[in-house]
């Protein structure tokens, strides 16, 4: 029974170990510069996406999904539409939510916890968080034909929540495709992103703040 | 060999994970938390086990944890809770309030205990108020999926 444990536990680890592989520090540095040079070039974005987080304690998976729109260098909305309404827009430093009971407007600038979201959220879209040497420590790993990376948080304020948080590119290394958050809790959040499209004019009025 | 022992694995998991699924009753609610002029909105998830006792979550709409719960015997437990919130005096409150919605939520029936109501709205919603404390939760049910 002993040697059946062994053989299941090796089997599982040793396919896991051949899925991915850690670029070099020369392969990483060359793969953020192609990422950045694909963000510089994007000027707008906009996508559906699906949201699933499988927490530790409970059976079931909560699922959601909604549009994103995106405009540089920092006008965000992130909406979902099912199974709640729930807007999340940001313009430069002002960011307003509603829901179908509370609408709340905050100034990012007074508050650090929420100022680290949103440049989450942002670096997460543009692939920005690749760069910032100061608030994570990066790996990036390919897997099949597609990358993915690892961004362990140096501050405190995120250390608090997540373990690590991946971003998925596709394979063409032009666009994020999804990201992981792994909370200390266990608990995991994934988002996809779909039917993404890039550089399409976006009305202003997609990102009106109070 | 290795095929056949992953699938075999994936089976077992499986199994494990329908039935204790079937074994739990799962409610989401919407909740809007009222805290001395400051509103905060969040999701907040339940399942009631076979043996009475309830686990639960609440997190952001983004899914960021702020944290989890269980009830059971008439007692709740407040746990990984969100760092900024992570307080004795927080999780007290938090613990008596979650204490009281649990015990009366799938009730049916309006409760009064100390300073703390609990009132069934006709609109479905659930509105809870902590008197002492300047504290009101609304939980409004999200539609069921299945």
């Amino acid at each position: 029974m002993r040697h059946f444990v062994v053989i299941l536990l090796a089997s599982v680890l040793s396919l896991h170990a051949w899925s991915q592989t850690k670029l070099t520090a020369e392969q990483q540095k060359q793969f953020i510069e192609k990422i950045d040079k694909a963000a510089q070039t994007m000027t707008s974005m906009q996508c559906d996406f699906t949201q699933t987080k499988s927490m530790k304690l409970l059976s079931k998976e909560m699922q959601s999904k909604g549009v994103m729109y995106f405009k540089q260098p920092d006008k965000l909305r992130w909406q979902y539409t099912a199974p709640y309404d729930y807007t999340f827009v940001m313009n430069g430093e002002k960011v307003t939510m509603k829901s179908a009971k509370s609408t709340q407007n905050i100034n990012v600038q007074g508050n650090k916890m929420f100022r680290q979201i949103t440049k989450i959220i942002l670096n997460s879209i543009t692939g920005g968080g690749l760069k910032s040497a100061s608030d994570f420590q990066v790996e990036v790993y390919q897997s099949d034909n597609s990358y993915f990376a690892k961004l362990y948080p140096k501050k405190k304020e995120l250390k608090q929540i997540y373990s690590v948080i991946e971003i998925y590119f596709n394979q063409a290394l032009t666009m994020v495709s999804g990201v992981k958050m792994m909370e200390k809790t266990g608990d995991v959040t994934s988002v996809k992103l779909l039917n993404v499209k890039y550089n399409q004019p976006v009305n202003e009025s997609t990102f009106a703040v109070r | 060999m290795r095929a056949r022992l992953l699938f075999a694995n994936m089976l077992l998991l499986l199994g494990l994970a329908s039935s204790y699924a079937q074994d739990t009753l799962s409610s989401e609610y919407n909740l809007l938390m009222q805290i001395r002029g400051r509103e905060i909105t969040a999701i907040c998830i339940m399942e009631a086990q076979a043996d009475q006792s309830i686990v639960g979550t609440v997190v952001n709409e983004f899914g960021v944890k702020a944290f989890d719960f269980s009830y059971s015997g008439a007692k709740a437990k407040i746990f990984n809770v969100i760092a900024p919130l992570d307080k004795w005096y927080i999780r007290k409150v938090l613990r008596g309030d979650f204490a009281f919605i649990l015990s009366n939520i799938n009730s049916g029936q309006d409760a009064v205990k100390k300073k703390r109501r609990l009132t069934h709205l006709s609109n479905g919603d659930i509105s809870v108020s902590n008197d002492r404390y300047k504290i009101h939760y609304t939980f409004t049910p999200m539609p069921s999926k299945q």
